[in-house]
């Protein structure tokens, strides 16, 4: 082999001997094994900037000296020399620019740390980007960390007792300004040269964790050192509140107290240094476990510490249990310097005071038994919510007898203040527990508490109108003067608010006389009031509308709506092709659904091969069959006319499914809806007679006009309505009289004329609603037994089909050979076709005319 | 930078480390022949490189160093070490050159009358072809640098593929293939992020990987040292005294 290319180390540019292991150069692998490891520096995190890479980024500062470094990032001292003093400068691990949430996240959290001002936390002067660094511009503090401190010397328990309360201030202060500091140790805490403590790094935790709350720093180390940090603090990390910290600060009481860690089952602090016995009750307090047993504020902390200052110690039984009896026997070894009565006698208060401390009346109960989850009050108030629910929901379910107006107001009535409650208890808590300890949201609740009463009570005013309206309604709404129920309802509604602000007022005054602190009497129609007060107005404002519009909708049916052309001359849409058919029969049947707005009629035009046509109205399993008379032309062109169905009460439109037998010729189909005659209105009524017609021309039908059972042939309505198509003139009074007095009493009666129904037509003449009704010849005697007949049959027919339309041609030739076709009742329709090309048979069932 | 912290105390199953074991007993116990044994078959590289460049003929060499091994496993001659200060390597140096004067007047013994082997133009150094032909002066003996040098070669190959085999066995010569060029610095004929993409790994993983490597480079090159010295503490000595010996060339 010849020789290979000499190749030259990338590193040192030496040329690599051929016998060099692994072709590597061994000078540099040695060298490099030669180097010292450095912990984590190659891995990750960068050793500390140099202070000409520090001074660059800040021309302004004189950068005089690296401090210390951290998992928080790196300080160094410097000197603003405009202002001519010192300010620590923290360089954060974060290089910018590689998280822009982070940058985001900075600037909020740096801001609000600006905000701090208060002489026992290092101020934060300023903060930003420089260079290649986030920094925090700090205030100097030219001393010791309470860690150094303690190491130079234990603190004695007065010095301790003196310290906290300055802690406590800052904590409490920076809490009320909803910043958490999350990592109070004694290396946060600095004592500057003259004795003033200054806690440092307030919020820093929270800015490096992020949203996430990660308690990792770049290297590794943990935010939050773990033996300071509380229970919730190292399982929850995002669920910490103001608590924490209070834990973090009984460890720091307790560690200056005594040397040591509260570690597992720890000894309380007067056992292993002689001290006040009541400062076991502060520490232990504060390390409780479980954060509804701690101090809730450090102003709490505070108090109680201040307490043990204050007043003389009792009998301590320290460590060497002796007791401190006598005067002028020098001060009890545990009373703090300040205390200024040392020289009392101490005679016993008793043996060793309990460590648990009275609860100020503003501080959360001490150790009370823990509720349970499932209190007895919480779950009636559960039932009976649902109970008031029933109501509505056994409406709906009972058959949609409940219209839209009332369904609303039902739930308006019942669920809105449900929901209101809800929403108010919500807030109530939200205030509860912003505020630890005190008593608030105690007018929220008592709103909420009277928002259904009152809600009740505004239902019930309102109904007397609403009633009031209901009776008189055919005056108001026949002279259409939609202006004064309008005006009506806006003065009742208002009426009925101002109502309820006083009632509520006078409530909350009263109230106020009862349990709640003075503070919150002062301010009668604070935010927490007049939020209720908006919430019962504005749901008061809601029933209202609902009101006003379901009346609207039915006024609105009143006036005359467009003729709505379905489709053209080709098949409609959803036309679809279906093979079956009437049973017993072998057809094909051609379906379309269509849906008949309310108050529209249907008019049909098609080109038949045969000469059944099959309505569907109403609910699909009702069928009505429209044959064409026999003699009918089975091509060509026939119209079938659905007259003057008017939806039912609460204006769910009728669907109708056309659908014809036969063979498919269908290229000629048209479906008009027309609308309705202009005064038609809903009516309901049992026929009770069917009148002759008199010179041919008028119609009679029957109508199912009641929403109360749809066309379910399970059950036959209950209600029924009858029309008459007359072209009379007069209307003979008899029948004018049953008309207008139909059975229950409810809806009026629509009388029109027509023209003639065999042929598609939109037109008729306006009716006016009320007709004079003149007297008419009386039916011959002779006739009577016909037309009583055929009011039998048809009575019959109706019983059992449960939906009947017959419509009879305005010749109605029908009543002229009825009396022979009446022998037979299957032959009934074929009977009556005969006459009329335009007669149709429109009947529930299956199809056929059913015998009794 | 801060000076470095003082070395890692060593494995424990080094810390009476062979060239120790050899040297406590004096050569006389079992142990200590097992060790010496182990550590001949060390470092019998450099000592074959070393008669090697005393101009003998390779064949010869090999021999030669054999001869040398067995004599030195039959009687150490350990009392010629002193104690606390052997290092193995001053040790096997001291030995070699003193087998190979003895031989030398052997051979010049038989210079004057017996037959030689000629000594080829063509030299072949192992797999290494050299194009030059290096004849070196049978008068100028050989510079102990030359061990020293050819030991820490040695040492560094041991290294090497010890290292080496940790990776294959842990399934990733591939990473070690890839990686190794970072043994020696920053600069590689790949970016970071070339390798990343070779190996599959994020380029934070790389990093982590590169540091974890060396980092066991190292480890292996001082358990090396530290198995041929004796108190723990020269390890550090050691390796500046043989990155000089490579210095040096």
């Amino acid at each position: 082999m010849n020789a290979e290319s000499i190749k030259s180390c990338p590193k040192c540019q030496a040329p690599i001997p051929p016998e060099a292991p692994q072709g590597l150069c061994p000078k540099c692998l040695l060298a490099g094994a030669a180097l010292a490891t450095e912990a984590g520096q190659s891995a990750a995190g960068t050793p500390p900037p140099s202070l000409e890479t520090v001074a660059a980024a800040f021309p302004q500062l004189e950068i005089l000296e690296f401090v210390g470094q951290g998992g928080m990032g790196v300080v160094f001292k410097a000197r603003q020399p405009r202002l001519d003093r010192f300010v620590a400068l923290k360089l954060l691990p974060q290089k910018p620019g590689a998280d822009p949430a982070f940058n985001e996240r900075f600037n909020r959290e740096a801001r609000m740390l600006a905000r701090l001002s208060h002489p026992n936390i290092v101020a934060v002067h300023d903060f930003g980007q420089a260079g290649p660094f986030f920094y925090l511009l700090m205030e100097f503090v030219d001393g010791v960390n309470l860690r150094q401190a303690m190491r130079a010397g234990r603190f004695t328990p007065a010095q301790a007792l003196a310290l906290v309360p300055k802690i406590c201030d800052a904590l409490q202060y920076a809490h009320e300004e909803g910043i958490l500091h999350r990592d109070i140790k004694p290396e946060n805490l600095l004592l500057d040269t003259r004795g003033r403590l200054k806690i440092a790094d307030f919020g820093i935790a929270k800015l490096l964790g992020g949203a996430k709350d990660i308690t990792l720093t770049a290297s590794g180390a943990t935010i939050g050192t773990p033996h300071y940090m509380a229970p919730e603090q190292l399982e929850r990390p995002q669920d910490v509140d103001q608590r924490a910290d209070i834990y973090s600060l009984g460890v720091v009481f307790y560690e200056m107290l005594t040397g040591e860690l509260p570690i597992g089952r720890f000894a309380p602090p007067s056992e292993k240094a002689p001290m006040d016995p009541r400062v076991d009750g502060v520490v232990l307090r504060a390390l409780e476990k479980e954060r509804e047993r701690r101090f809730q504020s450090a102003g709490d902390v505070k108090t109680q510490v201040e307490k043990i200052t204050a007043s003389p110690a009792p009998k301590e039984p320290g460590p060497t249990g002796t007791t401190n009896l006598g005067a002028g026997g020098g001060p009890p070894r545990a009373l703090p310097a300040e205390a200024g009565a040392p020289t009392t006698v101490n005679l016993g208060t008793g043996g060793g005071p309990p460590p648990q401390f009275p609860s100020q009346a503003n501080a959360s109960p001490p150790a009370s038994p823990r509720p349970s989850g499932w209190s007895f009050a919480a779950i009636s108030a559960a039932v009976l919510v649902g109970l008031s629910l029933l109501p509505l929901a056994l409406g709906v379910l009972g058959g949609g007898h409940i219209g839209p107006g009332e369904t609303a107001f039902l739930f308006v009535i019942v669920g809105f203040p449900a929901v209101g409650g809800t929403l108010l208890a919500g807030f109530a808590l939200r205030s509860f527990r912003a505020r630890p300890g005190e008593t608030r949201g105690g007018r929220l609740a008592l709103c909420s508490a009277v928002a259904w009463p009152l809600l009740l009570l505004d239902g019930v005013l309102l109904s007397i109108p609403w009633l009031f309206f209901q009776n008189v309604e055919w005056q108001i709404f026949h002279v259409r003067n939609g202006f004064l129920t309008g005006f009506a309802a806006v003065t009742g509604v208002l009426a009925i608010l101002a109502l309820d602000i006083f009632l509520l007022r006078r409530l909350l005054r009263w109230d106020s006389g009862q349990a709640l602190p003075d503070a919150v009497l002062q301010a009668p129609f604070n935010r927490f009031s007049r939020r209720a007060l908006l919430f019962s107005a504005f749901a008061l404002g809601l029933l209202w509308l609902v009101l006003w519009a379901g009346h609207e909708r039915m006024m609105r049916l009143d006036e005359p709506a467009e003729a709505l052309a379905l489709a053209g001359p080709s098949a409609p849409a959803g036309y679809e092709v279906g093979q079956s058919g009437p049973p017993g029969g072998e057809s094909t049947q051609y379906r379309s659904t269509v849906t008949i707005p309310p108050g529209y009629a249907l008019t049909v035009t098609a080109v038949l091969c045969s000469n059944q046509v099959v309505l569907q109205p109403g609910p699909p399993n009702a069928t009505a069959w429209m044959i064409a008379p026999e003699g009918t032309p089975t091509r060509g062109r026939l119209t079938w006319r659905l007259l003057g169905i008017r939806t039912f009460a609460d204006g769910a439109p009728l669907q109708f499914s056309l659908g014809f037998d036969g063979e498919p010729d269908t290229a000629d189909k048209s479906f008009h809806v027309v609308p309705p005659e202009p005064v038609a209105v809903d009516w309901v009524g049992r026929p009770a007679r069917v009148w002759p017609p008199q010179n041919g021309h008028t119609k009679f039908l029957l109508v199912k006009g009641s929403s109360s059972s749809a066309g379910d042939e399970a059950r036959p309505p209950t209600e029924w309505a009858v029309g008459i198509e007359t072209r009379l003139d007069p209307i003979p009074a008899d029948l004018l009289r049953t008309l207008k007095n139909p059975v229950n009493g409810l809806g009026t009666n629509w009388l029109s004329t027509l023209g003639d129904g065999s042929t598609t037509t939109a037109g008729s003449t306006n009716l006016p609603p009320t007709i004079a009704a003149e007297a008419a010849p009386a039916i011959p005697p002779e006739k009577l037994a016909e037309y009583k007949t055929i009011c039998s049959v048809i009575d019959e027919l109706v019983s059992q089909e449960g939906e009947l339309l017959v419509q009879f041609t305005p010749e109605n030739r029908v009543v002229k050979n009825v009396r022979e076709r009446i022998a037979s009742k299957q032959k009934l329709k074929k009977q009556l076709e005969e006459e009329n090309p335009g007669l149709a048979l429109l009947k529930t069932g299956q199809g056929q005319v059913r015998e009794k | 930078m801060s000076a470095p912290p003082p070395d890692p105390p060593l494995d424990p199953a080094f810390l009476t480390t062979r060239w120790t074991q050899v040297l406590s007993a004096r050569g006389e116990s079992p142990e200590a022949r097992v060790a010496l044994g182990q550590l001949c078959e060390a470092y019998w590289m450099p000592v074959f490189r070393f008669i090697r460049r005393a101009n003998y003929a390779e064949d010869e060499a090999r021999e030669l160093t054999q001869e040398f091994f067995a004599q030195l496993l039959a009687h150490g001659g350990f009392d010629r070490v002193e104690p606390g200060k052997g290092r193995f390597r001053s040790y096997l140096l001291g030995a070699v050159k003193h087998f190979l004067a003895g031989q030398q007047d052997r051979a010049n013994a038989a210079k004057r009358g017996g037959g030689q082997a000629p000594v080829s133009l063509e030299l072949r150094v192992e797999n290494h072809t050299t194009a030059t032909l290096q004849i070196t002066d049978p008068a100028t003996p050989v510079p102990d640098a030359f061990f020293d040098r050819q030991w820490a070669l040695n040492l560094i190959d041991r290294a090497l593929t010890a290292l080496a085999a940790e990776f294959v066995s842990a399934g990733k010569d591939r990473h070690f293939e890839t990686l190794k060029p970072w043994l020696v610095g920053e600069v590689g004929p790949l970016s970071q992020s070339e390798a990343a993409q070779q190996l599959g790994l994020t380029e934070g993983a790389v990093k982590v990987a590169i540091h974890r490597l060396r980092k066991r480079f190292r480890d292996l090159v001082k358990q090396e040292i530290a198995g041929t010295v004796d108190p723990p503490a020269t390890v550090q000595e050691e390796l500046h005294y043989l990155l000089e010996a490579l210095a040096q060339n």
